[in-house]
Order: structure tokens, then sequence, then C-alpha cells
């Protein structure tokens, strides 16, 4: 009788074994092609990048993404090449897909379009790509922790009070493009009392010098897109009537230029440097 | 360059070297392309994703690459004729101007673009500088091939002057679409159009063979043709309205391509020995077809991943044979 006991007991505890093995997490079979750099970061800040079999040409955040296939450039993916991938979803803004938006859904594959124009439509793409693939505890963590970030630069405006810092954001050189109100970058420095010194013109404006001068921002915000070099960008800049003492601060695009989990990171440490007052003209970081 | 017709015209021969350019330029672009394709994949869809590359990328490609040379191989063909000017194309007469304005004025103005909201401007732009052409012709009388000429310029500039206009106000995405557009673009959801382009082609030249003593006779120059009973005013009309609609329609397919309508006929001349419209209309069909596959292979092939615009290799190979053309314009003419 107790043997026989035993053996039930030996059954059931290997069925219970064989059951638990059976609830393992089974492999979830998404093969992602993401073609936009700043999708690519969130896609592994959700704990997806093994998932990610194919990227646009900029994609070089986190370093691992740097191994991964490309798949054509930012506006003009190789659809032959993505659909040798043979991928399951396609991750794609809005803007980066006018003119093969049909053919991937034509092709069976399940295309997610994605909008990254504020800080707003950053938390919906990442709520959205959570639900998608099975992310949602990675995507409220991450949420939390940007909104988080979002809190510490607000009190940046604590530091440094009275000052009511003016800033311009260059986006390009040539030609010459500025940043207005309303973009993301200006809307983040807003975030610190940092304000946009083209106020109240919005968006990406493609500024003539004489425009400008007028201003007189207490720093130059540099975004570096070209190979120009810092020497040549502060000989552009300080040969300008009322721009020769303002300071420059040389971001690069790649970290400004794009929403991604990042973001908040650099525009807390473009804050700080111009809140505290630390940044001169000869002291250009 | 309309010169005489020579003692030995070879239009046998013409046809059947382009139609086996044709056939390889055809066979070609089925499998150049970013991933190896193998035979199999035409008849077997074991490899869907192969099969999916050949059938519903490649396919229209060659067909839209083939549908959109021909159109403007034969208008390029119907206005040397009409304009009895060597270097004529389709773009001369504002018709491109009017369809770049078009296109670019539907990315600038429109938020959520569908895929036909492009070429759908560029179809009304189009439309609409021929209208402006026709109206000014007729009311002011001068259907003169010069007038035409500088009133399709005159249409050309003032619609390129609002293009740069547009273009200066445009986001990044939207003038990164208006610049792909405006250099030529095979290989999109567009392609889908040819066979409207194909039969429209193919009806336009059905018209031109059957008018072709008409349009031979143009080539007797205006006062001739005029002085033995044709009526050149009709068949201007006919031709500047065919010219438009194929060119409306190519350019929507494939954007802004030149050069095809210029050298297709000249290289049909070359071939044949003849500028008979009975043999130059398709031939100059078959040859512009021949050049845009040609050069969209080029495209690809030399790429390294990443494709060349059409519109610009064709113009790395027109801007030579033009200069030469020219060249030897020149020459025949001191030799006259």
């Amino acid at each position: 009788m107790s043997s026989l006991l035993a053996l039930w007991i030996f059954v059931a505890m290997a069925g219970l074994g064989f059951s638990a093995h059976g609830e393992d997490k089974k492999p979830e079979g998404f093969k992602i092609v993401s073609l936009d750099p700043s999708l690519t970061e969130v896609l592994f800040s959700l704990n997806l990048g093994e998932y990610v079999v194919g990227t646009s040409d900029l994609s070089d955040h986190p370093e691992a993404a740097k191994k991964i296939a490309r798949v054509g450039r930012y506006g003009k993916p190789d659809v032959e090449k993505i659909l040798l991938l043979k991928p399951t979803h396609i991750v794609v803004l809005k803007e980066g897909i006018n003119l093969v938006k049909n053919i991937f859904e034509k092709a069976g594959l399940r295309q997610i379009t994605l909008m990254s124009r504020d800080l707003k439509d950053f938390e919906s793409l990442v709520a959205k790509l959570g639900d998608e693939f099975n992310r949602v505890k990675e995507a409220k963590k991450l949420l939390r922790t940007w909104s988080e970030n979002w809190h510490r630069i607000q009190a940046l405006k604590k530091l440094n009070r009275k000052k009511h810092p003016r800033v311009l954001i260059q986006v390009d050189r040539n030609p010459l493009v500025m940043a207005g109100r309303e973009t993301f970058i200006s809307s983040a420095l807003e975030t610190c009392g940092v304000a946009n010194a083209l106020s109240p013109q919005a968006g990406y404006l493609k500024s003539s010098v004489e425009n400008l001068v007028e201003t007189k921002p207490d720093v130059i915000i540099v975004m570096q897109m070209s190979e120009e070099s810092r020497a040549q960008i502060k000989e552009f800049w300080h040969t300008l009537p009322n721009f020769r003492q303002t300071p420059l601060l040389n971001v690069s695009a790649s970290d400004l230029g794009r929403l991604s989990p990042r973001f908040p990171k650099f525009i807390e440490s473009i804050c700080r440097q111009i809140r505290s007052g630390i940044l001169t003209a000869e002291k250009t970081p | 360059m309309i010169s005489s017709g020579a003692l030995h015209q070879r239009p046998s021969r013409a046809f059947f070297l382009i139609s086996l350019l044709l056939g390889l330029s055809v066979a070609c672009s089925f499998f150049v392309g970013s991933g190896a394709v193998g035979l199999k994949a035409f008849f077997e869809r074991s490899d869907q994703v192969s099969h999916f590359i050949i059938w519903n990328l490649r396919f229209p490609r060659t067909m839209s690459c083939f549908a959109v040379g021909f159109a403007l191989g034969l208008s390029g063909r119907l206005l040397q004729s009409l304009l009895q000017n060597p270097l004529a194309e389709p773009y001369t007469l504002g018709i491109s101007g009017g369809a770049t304005l078009g296109a670019v004025g539907a990315i600038f103005f429109v938020i959520e673009p569908f895929t036909y909201t492009v070429p759908g401007g560029a179809l009304i732009g189009s439309v609409l500088a021929t209208l402006l052409l026709l109206y000014f012709s007729r009311i002011s009388h001068l259907w003169r091939s010069r007038m035409l000429v500088l009133m399709g310029l005159l249409i050309s500039l003032f619609c390129g002057s609002l293009v740069t206009l547009f273009l200066t106000w445009m986001r990044p995405h939207e003038l990164q679409h208006a610049l792909a557009w405006m250099m030529g673009q095979v290989g999109t959801e567009r392609d889908q159009m040819w066979p409207v382009l194909l039969i429209v082609g193919a009806v336009s030249w059905i018209w031109a063979y059957k008018n072709s003593r008409d349009l031979d006779a143009l080539l007797l120059g205006e006062e001739l043709a005029v002085g033995s009973g044709f009526r050149l005013t009709a068949i201007r009309r006919n031709v500047i309205v065919i010219v438009a609609i194929l060119t409306a329609l190519s350019v929507s397919i494939a954007g802004l391509i030149g050069f095809v309508g210029l050298l297709a006929p000249h290289f049909a001349e070359t071939l044949s020995n003849t500028i008979r419209h009975r043999t130059s209309l398709l031939l100059s069909g078959f040859c512009g077809a021949a050049l845009l596959l040609l050069s969209d292979l080029i495209g690809r092939a030399l790429g390294g991943g990443e494709e060349l615009p059409v519109g610009g290799i064709i113009a790395v190979i027109g801007a030579p044979t033009l200069i030469y053309l020219m060249l030897r314009q020149k020459t025949e003419n001191e030799y006259e």
C-alpha cells in the first residue's frame, strides 16, 4: 500500500514537473525590422533587442544595434532586403514610409506605424509597443523612469531662479535651420525654464542670419549633423554681431535629435549647464 | 535632326535589335535586386518571399519602366516632328513643369497623403499646364512651333519658381519626398499604375500610326504642309493633347525623368535610318523603353545596396549624348 502511495506521489510529482516544464515561456517568434533609430532604441529598452533582425542605417544605439543588418536608409527602406529577412513586424514612424507603406501589409507583414513628434507621442509609442510585443511591464517601467526624469528636469527651474535663459537651437548649418517653439527639443528645454529665443516662431525654420542677429540668446545649442568642425562652427557664430560672447554648446544630433529613452538625460545635462551659468564664450564645452 | 531619308532604310534590323535588347533588359530586370532569387521562384510558391518579390515588386517595376519609357519615347518622336526641332522632348511644352508643381504642391499641402496623392497632383498639374498652353495658343492664334516652345518655356519657368518656394517651406521629410520624386523614381507603389499607361500608350500609338501620313507632312515644313492641304492646326492640337496625357501619366508614375523623350527618337532614327512615322513611332517607343529599363538596371546594379535614381542615370548618359548630337547637327548644317 505504502509503495502504491509512493508510486502515486511519484507520478503526481512527475506530472507537476512536466506541466511546469510545459508552462516555460515558449520562444516568442518575433522578427522585428525597425525603420527608425529612435524606435530601435525603444525596442532594446523593452528587452526586445534579440528580436530585431533589421534596422535603418542610423541605428547606432545601443552598441548591439550597430551589428544588426541594415535594410536601407532612413526614409528609403530597401523593401526586398526587408522581405528576405522574413520579419513578422515592421516598426516605423509615419514620416519614414511614404512610398512603400502598403507593400508590407500586402506581403502579409504586421506594420506598426507610430508618431514621434513630441514628448506625449513618445509615451503613446512606448505603450503601444509594449502592448504589441507583450512587454507591458517593461513599458510601464520605462515610462515611470521617463516621467521621473522629467520631474527632475522640471525641478531645475529652481536652479538660479532669477535667470530666465534664452537659447537658439541650430539644427543644421547648410542651409541654416533653427528649431523654433513647438519642436520637441524646444518643448523639452522649456520644462526646465529655458526659453527659445526665436519665440513665437514655431517649427523648424530656415533662417537667414539677419533674422537671428536681433535675438540675443544666452546660449547657442549646435546640433552637429555634418562633418563641420567645432572650430568652423565657432568661427561662423562668433563672427556675427551680438554673438561674439555667446557660449556655444555642441551636442550630437544622434543624442538630441531623436526622441529616445536617453533623451531626458541629455536635456537634463543641457539644462544644468545653462541654468548654472557655467557656460561662457571662452569655456565652450 | 530632321535629315532627309537615306537610300538604305533598315527598319527590320532595327526592330530586331531593339526587341533583343528589350527582351534581355526585361529578363535581367527580374534578377537584379537586393536579394538573389532563383528561377524556381517565378513559378513555385514554395519560397513565398521570393515569389512575392518577383511578382509584386520586380514585375510591376519592369512593366512600369517599359510603359513610361515607351510613352516618353513616343511623345518625343511626336514632339520633334510637331516642333520640327530635334531637341524637343515632352518637357519642352511646360507639361513637366506643371506636373512638378502639382506633385510638390500635393506633398506640401496634403497633411495625410495616401498612395495616389502625389501622382494625382502631378496629373492635375500637367493637365492644367496643357490647358494653359492650348488656351494661350488658341486666343493668340500662335500655333507656330517657335511660339509653342516659347510658351512652354514660360510656363516651365513660372511653375519652377513656385516649386522653389514650396521646397523652401517644406519640412525635412517632405523635402526628401519631393526631391526623390524630382530625381525620377521607380520601385514605388505607383508602379501599380503601369497597365493604365500601357493601354494609353498603345491607343496613342494606334492613333499616331493611323495619322502617320499627316505627321510625315510635318516634316516638309509648315508652309509646304499647309500648302499641300494638310490641316496642321488640328494635328498640332491632337499631338499636344496626346503628348500631354502620356507625359502626365508617366510623370505621375515615375516622377521627372528627362532625356528619354529626347534621345529615344534619335536612337530609333540611327538604328533604322528612317524618320517615316510608320516605323519611327513604334521604334522610338521601344527605344525609350529599352533606355529606361537599362538605366534602372544600372542604377540597381551600381548602387551598392542603394538604388541610384533612374533620372540621374539617364542624365549621365543623356548629357554627353546630347552634346554629341548637337555637334553632329552643327556639322550637318554646315555641310547643307
